[in-house]
């Protein structure tokens, strides 16, 4: 703030001001030199140099003060202030002083050399000497006063006057008086030129007449002579005195004079030699110090524009090495050094430039790294990838989804640490390891995983990666779970195999049957009643196991046989109950229905549909112990699932539940907790519902009754003919 | 150090207080009182002049000393600021003549008087007797006036060299203080 407000204005101010202390300076000086009219305001120049003095000390001291600061606080550019400052203050003080000391000197002999002892006598003899001379004259005039006053001895009153006059045509011209003690003038005579009136003595003279001497002095005149006055006591019985005036001649007075002016001043001269020295003096030193402080304070302020665009440098410096890029140093000169700041300036706004630039791909690298990121996390595939010591670099999402593990919280680490911490991941990257070691080209394997959640088949892809100077970069695996195609792969072989073998071993079933039939019938009348009754009993017994052979062979072939559905608008509500109605009380279930009445309709195949609810039931019948009546409720309901409709149909029985080791495995073919049933009915039920896009699970376990949850997507037609189209 | 400031200044203060006191110099107005001279109010007083050692070597040396005598006559009013009716200024110089060994008082009019001892010279300028006239008119009667009256050495008059010595040094600061008095109707 103070740096502004000396700034704009300054070389003005500071000349109008040097101006008026030199101007005041140069009349004090005329002033100290002779005693002109500047001799009266000797004083007020004293005092404006002075306080001009103060001024500039104080300007000074600001500055002292201000560079003491700075130097304190160590700002930039303080340390080079201080060393100009003290160059610039050594170089004018050192002449300064020499010349100040040297004028002194000189100063003093000069005004000691005016007094010279000789003159200093003859000043003394020559007043001397007009004196002596005076003398004589006085005591002529004194001797001629006490003459006539012995003349006026004895008069009377009444006659001094006249007496006064006589006596005074045989004097010389001057003024006589008589007057008594009191005061009272008893005869007066004036000089030709003089009063009307008696000029009186004064009470010291009187009172030295009184006392009985007479007195006589020199005087100076009204006009600009002298004069000398004689004043005796007239003896007799009054007291009466005589005064005689009488004027020096001309001549002699103007050379006494003239003698006496030149001894006074003489004498005053020598008398004020010393004030005379200190006024000189004084003078010197003001001049001394003013342009001292001047010199200095012009010195603070050039070296502080000096050395500001370096203080403005080192600042901004400062400011870049903190990052600060966007810091503008004015420009002020055209100097060198504004030449500096701007180029300084030029370079900031290079950096400035160059970081945003970076700054600016790295954000774009950020954006491509997270495009990527978003990409590999929502592959299916898991993908891991290692550094060239194999480290786990990254790992995606469906990789910890497959494997069961969170690969991304263990980046950075070996292969061997991971099996450490996860140790379900063992084989896997024992064999993983192996591979990317060794090999040095794309390889694919399956590899079977077993982990938490059972068996699982990997279909892995590792692809070493390598710089562009052939530099090994690590690698990268790839890997997918080919678990549910493999196993649909199988089912569809074993569908084909189970088709081709029910086949062939129904077709000799019907001959064989046919063929027993006609031995019971030929062979029946001709033997006696018991081999009669064995062969019965063995015709009946092929009759009725060929029987259930075809009976299990076709339900073999129904479950292996892929099924054409013809979907169509079906109300499930309606369905269930139409179901339900089939299974009288007597049947040994007693069903509890729950249906919800706003079901909008759904595109199924009611048959498949009608198929599925009669091996639910059935499946519960079976599951209740023989002669007890069970319960079984149905329910069904409407569910909005990651915006998808589905329509739910639970269903419960009173049975004994599935073991929690079978639930597993309960939809599988020939898994079942029953005595009776071909073990077909849930796997064939898993099949339906699967092939009309939705899904059977279930939720409890023993003890409580088993109890499914079926599920299935309400779709539009189009829709679920084109999902059963893209399925076929 | 405001404090130790003040202890300074009330020292330096008491230090110059004793020098004055012992140095036995300045001047004193003893009386004064105006008295009706014909139509007018004049001056009449009675003034203790003790010149410092260092006036009166100056004065021995053909020094010149200028001696000023303020007389201030003011109306007094309770409503509002004194009125000033009479400010003047009575300058005479006092000289040395080494050649008559006399002294000599030259008043501002060009009157001079000579006196062949200082005693006289002192003596008769302590005796003031007919100064400043105040025509009578100017003092109304039932108002109240105040008087005011004080000698000192002009120092701007001495030679220039001896100005600034006299101004710091307090043998040359000779004055009275203000002698005031009710004037009588």
């Amino acid at each position: 703030m103070a740096r502004r407000r000396l700034k704009p204005p300054l070389s003005l101010t500071i000349l109008v001001l040097f101006s008026a202390l030199l101007a005041s300076l140069h009349l004090m000086s005329t002033a100290t030199q002779d005693a002109s009219q500047l001799g009266k305001m000797y004083s007020w120049l004293v005092l404006i140099n002075s306080l001009g003095s103060v001024l500039l000390l104080g300007l000074v001291g600001a500055n002292v003060y201000w560079l003491l600061k700075q130097l304190r606080r160590k700002a930039a550019g303080s340390n080079l202030t201080l060393r100009m400052v003290f160059l610039f203050t050594l170089l004018s003080l050192a002449p300064a002083t020499i010349v100040f000391y040297y004028s002194m000197q000189f100063l003093q002999q000069s005004i000691d050399s005016w007094f010279d002892v000789r003159v200093d006598q003859a000043m003394e003899d020559a007043l001397q000497l007009g004196q002596a001379a005076l003398d004589e004259r006085m005591r002529a005039v004194l001797k001629q006063t006490e003459q006539m006053a012995e003349g006026l001895e004895g008069s009377p009153e009444g006659l001094v006057p006249i007496r006064l006059a006589e006596l005074r045509s045989h004097a010389e011209d001057g003024e006589l008086t008589v007057f008594s003690k009191q005061g009272r003038i008893m005869g007066f005579i004036g000089s030709q030129t003089g009063r009307i009136i008696p000029d009186f003595p004064e009470t010291g003279v009187l009172l030295q007449v009184k006392q009985g001497k007479s007195y006589v002095g020199l005087e100076p005149d009204v006009g600009n002579g002298l004069q000398i006055r004689a004043v005796v006591s007239i003896a007799g019985d009054d007291a009466q005195y005589l005064q005689g005036i009488y004027p020096v001649p001309l001549r002699v007075a103007d050379l006494a004079k003239t003698v006496e002016a030149a001894y006074v001043h003489y004498k005053e001269l020598t008398f004020l030699r010393g004030s005379l020295k200190l006024t000189f003096s004084l003078t010197l030193s003001l001049v001394l110090l003013l342009s001292l402080l001047a010199a200095m304070w012009s010195a603070f302020l050039s070296i502080r524009r000096i050395v500001a665009p370096v203080r403005y440098l080192a600042q901004g410096t400062r400011a870049v090495a903190q990052g600060n890029y966007e810091k503008r140093l004015p420009v002020k000169r055209k100097d060198e050094l504004g030449f500096l700041v701007e180029s300084f300036n030029a370079m900031t706004q290079k950096i400035a430039q160059a970081r945003d630039e970076a700054q600016h791909s790295r954000q774009e690298v950020e954006r491509q790294r997270a495009y990527l990121e978003t990409v590999l996390a929502n592959l299916s595939s898991g993908v891991l990838s290692f550094d060239e010591s194999m480290r786990l670099l990254t790992a995606n999402q469906a990789a910890n989804a497959i494997l069961h593990a969170e690969l991304d919280k263990s980046v950075g680490a070996t292969i061997g640490e991971l099996t450490e911490a996860q140790p379900h991941l063992a084989d896997l990257m024992q064999i993983v390891g192996n591979r990317l070691e060794k090999e040095n080209s794309v390889w694919r394997e399956e590899i079977p995983f077993l982990g938490p959640k059972g068996r699982q088949e990997l279909l892995c892809r590792g692809t070493p990666l390598f710089g562009s100077d052939g530099e090994s970069q690590g690698a990268v695996v790839v890997f997918d779970d080919v678990t549910a195609l493999i196993q649909a792969q199988r089912q569809a072989a074993w569908s084909e195999v189970a088709q081709r073998l029910a086949h062939e071993i129904k077709n000799p079933l019907t001959p064989i049957q046919l063929s027993a039939e006609r031995l019971k019938h030929k062979l029946s009348k001709n033997l006696e009643t018991a081999e009669a009754e064995v062969l019965d009993r063995a015709t009946r017994t092929i009759v009725q196991q060929v029987e259930a052979m075809k009976t299990m062979v076709n339900a073999f072939s129904e479950y292996a046989k892929p099924s054409i559905i013809q979907l169509q608008r079906i109300d499930i509500d309606a369905l269930i109950e139409e179901v339900v109605a089939l299974y009288p009380p007597q049947s040994g279930l007693e069903f509890e229905l729950d249906l919800e009445p706003t079901l909008p309709p759904i595109y199924a195949d009611p048959i498949r549909i009608r198929q599925v609810l009669h091996n639910m039931i059935k499946n519960a019948q079976e599951a209740m112990a023989p002669g007890v009546s069970g319960k079984m409720g149905i329910q069904t309901r409407l569910i909005e699932e990651n915006r998808h409709h589905y329509v739910e149909i639970e269903l419960h029985d009173s049975g004994p539940g599935i073991p929690p080791e079978q639930a597993d495995r309960i939809f599988e073919p020939y898994v079942t907790t029953k005595s009776k049933g071909t073990g077909l009915g849930l796997a064939i039920v898993k099949k339906i519902v699967e092939e009309h896009g939705g899904s059977i699970r279930l939720v409890s376990g023993r003890g409580e009754g088993a109890r499914f949850i079926i599920r299935v997507p309400i779709a539009t037609e189009t829709a679920a003919v084109r999902g059963l189209a893209m399925e076929v | 150090m405001l404090q130790r400031l003040s202890q300074w200044s009330f020292l330096v203060g008491l230090l110059l207080a004793f020098d004055a006191v012992c140095a036995d110099y300045g001047f004193r107005i003893i009386r004064a009182e105006l008295v009706p001279s014909g139509t007018n109010f004049v001056l009449n007083a009675d003034i203790d002049y003790r010149f410092s050692e260092s006036a009166l070597e100056a004065l021995r040396h053909g020094v010149p000393l200028t001696l000023a005598v303020r007389l201030k006559i003011k109306r007094q009013r309770h409503y509002w600021l004194n009125e000033t009716i009479l400010s003047e200024i009575h300058k005479f110089r006092i000289l040395y003549h080494p050649l008559g060994r006399s002294f000599q008082i030259i008043h501002a009019g060009g009157n001079t008087e000579s006196f062949a001892s200082l005693t006289a010279l002192l003596e008769a300028m302590g005796a003031i007797r007919g100064w400043f006239m105040l025509p009578a008119d100017r003092i109304v009667e039932g108002n109240s006036y105040e008087a005011s009256l004080s000698v000192d050495l002009d120092i701007e008059s001495l030679p220039l060299p001896l100005r600034p010595i006299a101004y710091v040094s307090p043998s040359w600061y000779l004055g009275s203080s203000w002698y005031r008095w009710r004037v009588a109707d």
